[in-house]
């Protein structure tokens, strides 16, 4: 933070949140200096927490808070709260941060080229398509970060075997200087591999069913646990979210596809980010079958959209050829092969890709 | 990464032992289900379909490798060979015994990790990029400020009773941000 100088601060966003009643939240502070966070962020929750409703478990959250008092109102009182609070806080909350600060200095990289691994690149297409999806680039030179899918086609997304575990720590601490993520699509992150290291990183991640190529890709699935575990389910996420995979993989169309965010959710509740997948499917109960709603054009990006729900749900023997005739459908209607789904369904709107999933109707 | 001060060790231990004596009460019948509902849940157990969930916080989503060990050897031992990662950072054991959660607590808090605020009505764990402290685009690192934001929501004494939860994240990412200099706090 002090390398930004005197302009070190934060935007505040309050009150978004998917669930059954998905909003995106708003700005309540355009610019807070980064010192006083933690009293702000006292004041929003010490606000909420008297204002917010307690007579109703459904609209009990602070984006409802927000919805129903308005931003201004919520802005108001967070401020004279704020003002108060601020006096209180006399420093030791900034000199933790330091202290705090000094356990996260970056690792020493080393900057060099790499020469191996071009040369391997050349010889495995499987690394090459690897490091086409599951690579990122890295701040530091001659490093890269690498994404591991835990999204192998038919198996649970997110779901790790203890052997799984173990490679990836090992990865870790030979690899990564002995840091791991886990990141919010169910999958793990090796932060810092050296450029050259990377074709033994995909050997050993190959070895334990690791390596599969298709971060960001329509088989790279978010799905919450479903009625195969969750007591709130309503119909089943997992088996769904396997037999897409395999589906796409099986067509091997999913990296001519391109980008592609799919998510499930097995309720409203929403915890697989169905509201932001640029397809989004809800699992829901009609008359004591599993019944799935298609939402279209979310995007949990910068530009944070909801999806629009596309029309009536699909029986759990018909989701997923519906999501196939809209995939293979958008092939076909994409500008180009640099045109995403999302960029495609923004320039024509819902009713091409309505047409689609419901053929008979029009 | 952040390493627990003796503070942070001996709270987190006395957690577990506090937890060990309700399960114990639990499970003598002094307790009732719903009476140990509240206890459960401030220790991240849920009761599911089929059967209790640990749901374990990963602070901001960052592991080292012998606290990945340690989870592998927790679902080895305590559960079926495998823990399922979720959408806000954590992982989560889907079959432990309900006698087996404070030795699997005891030994998260051996490698320094707890299940405290991953439910009820707190403020939960604190969300950050994936590629902090990586990304070649990044503004600045997200996680000491998460890590300071967990510490201060730890056990706030005002913040345990919430009407409902509360979840922070932040973000360093500059894909995110309105002005190239400003990191983002969301609070939903």
């Amino acid at each position: 933070m002090t390398t930004l100088g005197g302009a070190a601060g934060f935007e505040v966003i309050v009150g978004g949140g998917l669930g059954r009643t998905p909003m995106i939240g708003k700005t309540l502070r355009e610019f807070l200096p980064a010192a006083d966070l933690l009293p702000y962020v006292e004041a929003i929750v010490s606000v909420y927490n008297l204002l917010g409703r307690r007579d109703n478990k459904y609209k009990a959250r602070i984006k409802i808070t927000v919805h129903e008092n308005g931003i201004e109102e919520i802005r108001a009182r967070v401020e004279a709260r704020y003002a108060r609070l601020k006096t209180l806080f006399k420093g030791a909350d900034q000199q933790l941060l330091q202290q705090i600060e000094a356990h996260f200095k970056a690792p020493e990289f080393i900057c060099e080229k790499a020469p191996e691994f071009d040369a391997f690149k050349e010889e495995s297409p499987g690394f090459c398509s690897w490091v086409d999806t599951n690579i990122t680039a890295h701040k530091a030179e001659g490093y890269a970060i690498v994404s591991i899918s835990l999204k192998k086609h038919g198996d649970t997304p997110g779901d790790a075997t203890a052997a799984q575990m173990r490679v990836m720590s090992e990865l870790a601490k030979k690899f990564s200087h002995d840091e791991l993520r886990i990141s919010h699509e169910q999958n793990v992150i090796l932060p810092h591999v050296h450029r050259s290291d990377l074709p033994t990183v995909y050997r050993a991640l190959r070895t334990a069913n690791l390596a599969t190529a298709n971060i960001g890709l329509i088989s790279d699935i978010i799905a919450c646990p479903g009625m195969d575990y969750c007591a709130l389910a309503t119909a089943r996420s997992i088996p769904i979210a396997q037999q897409i995979a395999t589906r796409f993989a099986k067509l091997e169309l999913e990296h001519d596809v391109g980008l592609l965010k799919l998510k499930i959710s097995g309720c409203i509740n929403a915890c697989g980010h169905h509201h932001v997948g640029h397809i989004g499917i809800l699992g829901l109960e009609r008359a004591g079958v599993e019944s799935y709603q298609i939402t279209l054009g979310g995007d949990a990006g910068a530009e944070a959209q909801l999806g629009t729900r596309a029309g009536p749900g699909f029986g759990a023997k018909d989701i997923v050829p519906a999501i196939e005739r809209l995939v293979l459908g958008y092939i076909e209607l994409r500008a180009d092969a640099d045109e995403t789904f999302l960029q495609s369904y923004q320039r024509l709107g819902a009713a091409p890709f309505k047409a689609l999933l419901y053929p008979k109707e029009k | 990464m952040y390493h627990y001060s003796s503070f942070d060790q001996d709270f987190v231990n006395t957690r577990v032992e506090q937890f060990r004596a309700q399960v114990a009460r639990r499970l003598d019948g002094s307790l009732t289900e719903d009476e140990f509902k509240p206890f459960r849940l401030m220790n991240g157990l849920y009761l599911q379909l089929h059967a209790y969930m640990l749901r374990v916080a990963i602070p901001y989503g960052t592991l080292n490798s012998r606290q990945m060990t340690q989870l592998a050897m927790i679902s080895e031992r305590w559960d079926k060979g495998y823990g399922h990662f979720t959408t806000r950072q954590n992982i989560q054991f889907n079959w432990p015994k309900l006698e087996d959660v404070p030795n699997i607590l005891e030994a998260l808090a051996e490698v320094e990790m707890h299940a405290i605020q991953t439910s009820g009505n707190t403020i939960r764990n604190i969300t950050t990029d994936h590629f902090s402290g990586a990304a070649a685009d990044e503004i600045a690192d997200p996680r000491p400020i998460a890590e300071l934001l967990r510490q201060w929501s730890t056990d706030h004494p005002e913040f345990q009773f919430l009407p409902r939860k509360f979840k922070i994240a932040v973000t360093g990412s500059a894909a995110a941000a309105p002005s190239p200099a400003l990191m983002t706090l969301v609070c939903g």
